[in-house]
């Protein structure tokens, strides 16, 4: 009934026990490993901690008064009164919901341009660099593009808005298509001048962090962020009458 | 004698450390001394510039009192001996700045930065004395402080720091080291021009710009905090008579003399560590909430876990700490409901430059990472999170610190 187990079989048994526990070592050794990987890969996680530096109310206010000039390019295009008045205070209001995020996230703002400029350049330097900011972005994102390439980046976009320009504002569709193209390329420049490409996608980056979202305040940063582009794309419209 | 006694008295040093194992105990007395003297300093805060420190000279020649291979006679003959000095002189023949010297040479060989700094520190406080009575026998902390925050340059020393010991700490200790460490490193002899570069900074700030008196022939400063001084002296220009000064302005340190810094610090440390069942307005909770943009839960477990006897070193080194940066601070600032925003948000929070407060972001950076492991989930140990972030954290350690002393201060 039971198999006489002689010293050679014992051998062979105890071999594949052998190989089994090895295996068995291996892969545990192999998972500790991944383990200890994961748990270093964790340690270096820093979001950044060498690229960005805290937030302050002093740089802030810097990015601020070199920023202005880029708006004023805009204002510039209508007579002082009443209506520079308004768009001032939605500029001022526009401002202050992109300060409110860079307070949240406490990461010292940065500004778009105005880079070779000294601390104490002149009004006519900021007017100066000010203008080839705006001529340059509209250069990349416009002018220097295909219609295929425009008809590509913006075309969707720009059609809804225009449908909505014309349902509203009872305007021909050439009209709002155009109106609407300026528009999105202004939201565009508004964003990148208010959060410079490293900064817009660390908001990304902590919108969407599951880690972040345990400890802080994401749905608040989050809810700022849809104010501001609230803001922003009101602006933009303003801004894209005046151009 | 060899003609190089300061290496040999070194040598002797390093095999005593070595043999006995003792840099450790070096640099743990040396950084109580630096403790000691920041604390005593503290009251004086609001004299600026006239500032004096309580100098720990006994503890310095005594120093290496234990040592069987070598004593003070012969590190003195041996400075004495290298440095050149013909005969006793004053200054470059006083045991107190020889000591120091030799455990910064130590430190330098040894690559003990914390040895070398308070060592540094703790000669440059002696010379201060000197400088300051040398220049300015009776100071007026109020003619002074018209003069530094009226009359000097916003870049010069006086002004960018609130007293000397920020000033000391933060920059000339630093600068200094980082200058002349390496030649120190090179040929003990230099630790002579470390000495008289410390002294002439110093002296530079009381005095500088030299020109002969037309009538003496003997030398008149154009510039520096002395002549400055006497200038604002006589034409009657005191800081406060440029503010209205309404008798309320004591500050927080003038309050505590009576009582002792150090007792309040311990009866504060106390306070917290006792009161293991913390009670937390929620309209603080919330400024906490806004100000660190972490959620209140997690707010919550961090404020409540520093009420434990676990952490008892790390709060009482906040709280002192927190003492000493507000220590200027007039009680009826203190004890307002804007102690949080006016006081420790623009003291502590927004300061980065101040010795006080780097360090005390140090502690609570180390007690968040404990009480991180210790409360929260593994995946939010506090290393994961950038500096930016670390920062955050570090507000809620701040707060609920200044929270704490302010209600013992002002309410208990």
């Amino acid at each position: 009934m039971f198999k006489n187990f002689g010293f050679m079989d014992q051998q062979e048994i105890q071999k594949i026990a052998v190989e089994a526990l090895q295996r068995q070592e291996k892969q545990q050794s192999r998972q500790e490993e991944k383990i200890a990987l994961i748990e270093e890969r964790e340690a270096t996680i820093d979001y950044g901690s060498a690229v960005f530096e805290e937030y302050t109310s002093d740089n802030w206010n810097d990015k601020v008064k070199k920023d202005r000039n880029i708006y004023n390019k805009f204002l510039s295009n209508i007579e002082e009164g009443e209506a520079v008045d308004k768009i001032t205070l939605i500029i001022k209001d526009f401002l202050e919901s992109a300060q409110s995020i860079y307070e949240h996230i406490n990461i010292n703002p940065e500004t778009y341009g105005f880079k070779g400029l000294m601390l104490d350049a002149s009004e006519a330097e900021l007017n100066l660099e000010s203008q080839r900011i705006v001529d340059n972005f509209f250069n990349k994102h416009y002018f220097s593009l295909s219609n295929s390439e425009r008809d590509k980046l913006y075309m969707e976009q720009s059609l809804s808005l225009a449908k909505e320009i014309v349902l509203n504002e009872e305007i021909e569709i050439t009209e709002a298509m155009e109106h609407a193209n300026k528009a999105i390329i202004v939201e565009k420049l508004l964003q990148e001048v208010n959060f410079p490409k490293p900064i817009y996608y660390r908001i990304q980056e902590l919108m969407t962090s599951p880690l972040y979202g345990e400890i802080f305040e994401q749905e608040v940063l989050v809810d700022k962020w849809n104010k501001f582009k609230d803001k922003s794309n009101a602006l933009s419209r303003v801004f894209a009458a005046l151009i | 004698m060899s003609t190089r006694p300061i290496d040999d008295v070194l040598l002797k040093l390093q095999k005593y450390v070595d043999d006995n194992n003792k840099e450790k105990q070096f640099t743990v007395q040396l950084e109580k001394l630096v403790r000691k003297v920041r604390l005593d300093a503290v009251g004086e805060f609001n004299k600026g510039f006239c500032m004096k420190f309580n100098v720990p000279k006994n503890e310095i020649i005594g120093i290496f009192g234990e040592v069987d291979s070598f004593g003070n006679d012969e590190i003195n003959a041996a400075f004495i001996k290298q440095w050149e000095i013909p005969g006793v002189t004053f200054m470059y023949s006083d045991q107190y700045y020889h000591n120091l010297l030799l455990l910064i040479n130590h430190g330098i060989k040894g690559k003990n930065k914390q040895l070398t700094e308070a060592a540094q520190l703790l000669m440059m406080i002696k010379l201060w004395n000197g400088r300051s009575i040398g220049s300015i026998k009776f100071c007026d902390p109020d003619v002074m402080q018209y003069v530094t925050t009226q009359m000097m340059n916003r870049k010069s020393l006086p002004n960018k720091y609130p007293n000397p010991f920020e000033m000391i700490v933060t920059h000339f200790v630093p600068t200094l080291l980082k200058k002349y460490s390496p030649n120190i490193l090179r040929d003990s002899s230099q630790t002579k021009i470390l000495f008289n570069q410390s002294f002439n900074r110093l002296r530079q700030l009381f005095r500088s710009d030299a020109i002969p008196d037309k009538a003496t022939g003997a030398p008149r400063y154009r510039s520096g905090l002395q002549p400055l001084y006497f200038k604002a002296k006589e034409q009657g220009f005191r800081f406060s008579t440029m503010s209205a000064t309404t008798g309320e302005d004591a500050s927080i340190t003038d309050a505590l003399t009576s009582s002792g810094i150090e007792e309040q610090i311990e009866s504060v440390t106390n306070y917290i560590i006792m009161n293991i069942s913390p009670n937390y307005d929620k309209k603080f909770l919330d400024f906490v909430n806004d100000e660190s943009t972490i959620k209140i839960g997690n707010i919550e477990k961090v404020i409540k876990a520093i009420h434990s006897h676990k952490y008892i070193d790390e709060v009482r080194e906040i709280v002192e700490l927190t003492f000493s940066r507000l220590g200027d601070t007039p009680k009826q600032k203190f004890c307002s409901p804007g102690f949080m925003k006016d006081v420790i948000k623009k003291k502590i929070i927004s300061s980065k430059h101040t010795s006080d407060v780097i360090q005390l972001k140090g502690i609570a950076d180390s007690l968040l990472e404990k009480i991180l492991a210790d409360k929260l989930d593994k995946q939010f140990s506090y290393n994961i999170w950038s500096n930016t972030q670390k920062s955050q954290w570090r507000r809620i350690i701040v707060y609920a610190i200044g929270y704490n002393i302010q209600k013992q201060v002002c309410y208990s």
